[in-house]
């Protein structure tokens, strides 16, 4: 109890307090903007939280994360456009109300159910992640080269429509992570011949290049062939009432339990268990209800919405557990970290118990401030929406460049960014997945660390994998999520 | 998109045969290590083997062979032109070289008001260096005017 006591008042430190507001608010604004993601929103704040102590560089991220979860629904109600990919089942029927003049209605319910998911899961992530950490602490090399292949078959499984596209992704990212010195034997390699490749090639230009600078690069294609959305929908009160609340309290429950326990899972992400929470609320509900999803049905925005914040909170667990990211915001967010020199994994749970529920205490303060700001700024934040692309991509590609050069003052990690970012453009272009190359960095490194240290450990014997149950366990489902996907291609289709 | 998407897949095979040629070179590992070049060999073999099926993939494919839209040559237009401003702002540095690379988007995308062309590249640039240069300390590219 005194560790909370002491997590809380670190957390009402003025400076982090205020850091905490700007986040949400930025995070709403980002999230709110079609093209701007969260994970676009948190790779370009990155660079700026390095001058910060590790708690308020870390709960900005954090931050931005929430605010900008939330965020998407808003442009989802307005103009059936998902702000960020996780609030794309909420255009179903959240649209559908706003378009019968109920917008504020919609938004009341997107508030409270986003709050309340994020809520939930950050009280089980509170509640599981230290039992989960007790268990990972007895894992060893062989378990954590097992963890890695796992989540990164599990997010080239989940991310793409094409598994050899997924997985090649997810080589070419393990590929530059390979650049620059061998941790095992200190030898550099890959560097060809130059300096700069040296050290290896930083994480954050490659993120800011594929999810900032890509992104910005497609908003412009996007302004060329003349796609514009406009909005004039005006919000005015946006409380909920209390039958409302009522009839979406059992959804907003149940939608959190899942979005939690699937956002613990390595790479899915918001999306996925929105659109989960949505079929489940479906099938649960009556038969003359039922017919209603789709047609403005406020469980139909409940679900989703609380579900896609509640990710938050369970993404949180494989990373401050096993240190190993659940989606691509908590692998930047991993970075954000290994970067303030704190390793996450079981050894925070015992080295470093006071950042730790400092972070756990911030995120139930940024979810309880999160439900004031949105009820608010709600009319600032559909304002928001009309400002123009053509304003905002010059914007971006310019906090892509400052964002890339402040890490290092180095302007050769500006051309890998700029590099990054056309190939991701290409990449998004031709229909590969970009998460899997992000994970790929932070994993492929594990995997090939861990999967040496054991042979090491054993001199050269192979038999240390194959005497672990949770290595074999892993690596199975590991195996599964990739040749499944493969076999039912080979399957004759259902008609 | 079919021509392009194996244009890409060429290159990304490139990149793995350069690399799966420099392991090649690595010595063996000791005392149970696999060594430096396993796992890039590894990896790089299964990105040659991934290409050469997706290329396959796309060839039997039947899709209109468009190399690149108008709309994204013009994107690309763009991405040049952060290129050369990167490049130039190492040299006349970087409160000089935002306001004319922001206001050469905005020309490119289709805007002719005067006014608009001048006072958003000055306030954006005004707002990064308050932000960054004063509020975090970050130490932005400068030309030798010292600006």
């Amino acid at each position: 109890m005194d560790l909370f006591l002491q997590a809380l008042v670190n957390v009402f430190d003025p400076i982090t307090f205020l850091l905490v507001v700007i986040g949400l608010t930025l995070g709403m604004i980002i999230g709110a903007l079609p093209g701007l993601t969260a994970t676009m929103g948190v790779a370009l704040l990155l660079p700026l939280t390095f001058g910060l102590d590790t708690l308020s560089g870390l709960m900005v991220l954090i931050a931005v994360y929430f605010g900008s979860i939330y965020g998407g629904s808003i442009s989802a109600i307005l103009l059936k456009t998902p702000g960020t990919p996780a609030s794309a089942v909420t255009s179903l029927d959240g649209f559908q109300l706003a378009q019968k003049g109920e917008a504020s209605r919609a938004m009341g319910i997107s508030i409270v159910s986003s709050v309340a998911g994020g809520l939930i899961s950050t009280f089980v992530l509170i509640l599981v992640a230290p039992q989960l950490a007790q268990v990972a602490l007895k894992f060893n090399a062989p378990e954590y080269f097992a963890l890695a292949c796992f989540g990164l078959s599990i997010i080239i499984s989940l991310s793409s429509s094409s598994i050899a596209k997924g997985i090649l992704v997810g080589m070419l990212g393990i590929m530059i992570s390979m650049i620059g010195i061998d941790v095992i034997t200190g030898v550099t390699r890959f560097n060809f011949g130059s300096v700069n490749l040296l050290s290896g090639v930083s994480f954050i230009p490659v993120l800011i290049g594929i999810f900032a600078f890509s992104q910005a690069l497609t908003q412009f294609e996007e302004i060329f062939s003349g796609v514009t959305e406009s909005v004039s929908v005006k919000v005015k009160k946006v409380l909920p009432t209390i039958k409302d609340l009522k009839t979406v309290c059992p959804t907003i429950i149940r939608s959190s339990f899942i979005g939690t326990f699937i956002g613990s899972i390595p790479g899915t992400g918001g999306d996925i268990s929105a659109y989960i929470a949505y079929n489940e609320t479906k099938r649960w509900a009556k038969e003359d209800d039922k017919a209603t999803f789709g047609t403005g049905n406020v469980k139909g925005i409940a679900a989703p919405e609380a579900a896609n914040n509640a990710t938050t909170g369970g993404a949180m667990i494989p990373l401050l557990t096993l240190g190993i990211p659940g989606d691509s915001v908590t692998a930047i967010i991993l970075g954000a970290l290994v970067m303030q020199g704190v390793r996450p994994g079981p050894a925070l749970f015992n080295e470093q118990k006071e950042l730790l529920y400092s972070i756990f205490s911030g995120m139930v303060v940024a979810n309880l401030l999160l439900l004031v700001i949105a009820f608010l700024g709600i009319r600032f934040f559909v304002k928001v929406l009309s400002v123009k692309k053509e304003y905002l991509a010059p914007a971006i590609m310019i906090l892509c460049v400052v964002g890339s050069f402040a890490i290092n003052n180095n302007i050769f990690d500006v051309g890998i960014m700029l590099f990054m970012g056309v190939v991701g453009y290409f990449l998004n272009k031709f229909d590969y997945p970009q998460s899997p190359l992000i994970i790929a960095l932070i994993l492929g490194p594990m995997a090939e660390r861990e999967f040496r240290r054991s042979l090491v450990l054993s001199n050269g014997d192979y038999n240390i994998f194959f005497s672990s149950p949770i290595f074999l366990f892993f690596m199975s489902i590991a195996l599964l999520s990739l040749i499944l996907p493969i076999i039912k291609n080979f399957l004759p289709k259902k008609q | 998109m079919k021509i392009g998407n194996i244009i890409f897949s060429a290159f990304i095979f490139l990149v793995g045969l350069l690399f799966f040629v420099t392991a090649l070179s690595f010595g063996p590992g000791s005392s149970g290590d696999v060594g430096v070049g396993f796992f890039p060999k590894i990896i790089s073999l299964f990105v040659m083997a991934l290409s050469v099926i997706i290329i396959i993939q796309e060839i039997k494919k039947n899709d209109k062979e468009i190399l690149l839209t108008d709309s994204s040559k013009k994107a690309l237009v763009v991405a040049f032109a952060m290129i050369v401003y990167v490049i130039l702002m190492n040299i006349l540095g970087f409160v000089i070289m935002t306001p004319v690379v922001v206001a050469f988007m905005l020309y490119f995308v289709g805007e002719r008001n005067k006014s608009k062309l001048v006072l958003i590249p000055v306030g954006l640039t005004a707002l990064v260096y308050v932000c960054f240069v004063i509020g975090l300390n970050v130490r932005l590219p400068m030309s030798f005017l010292g600006i």
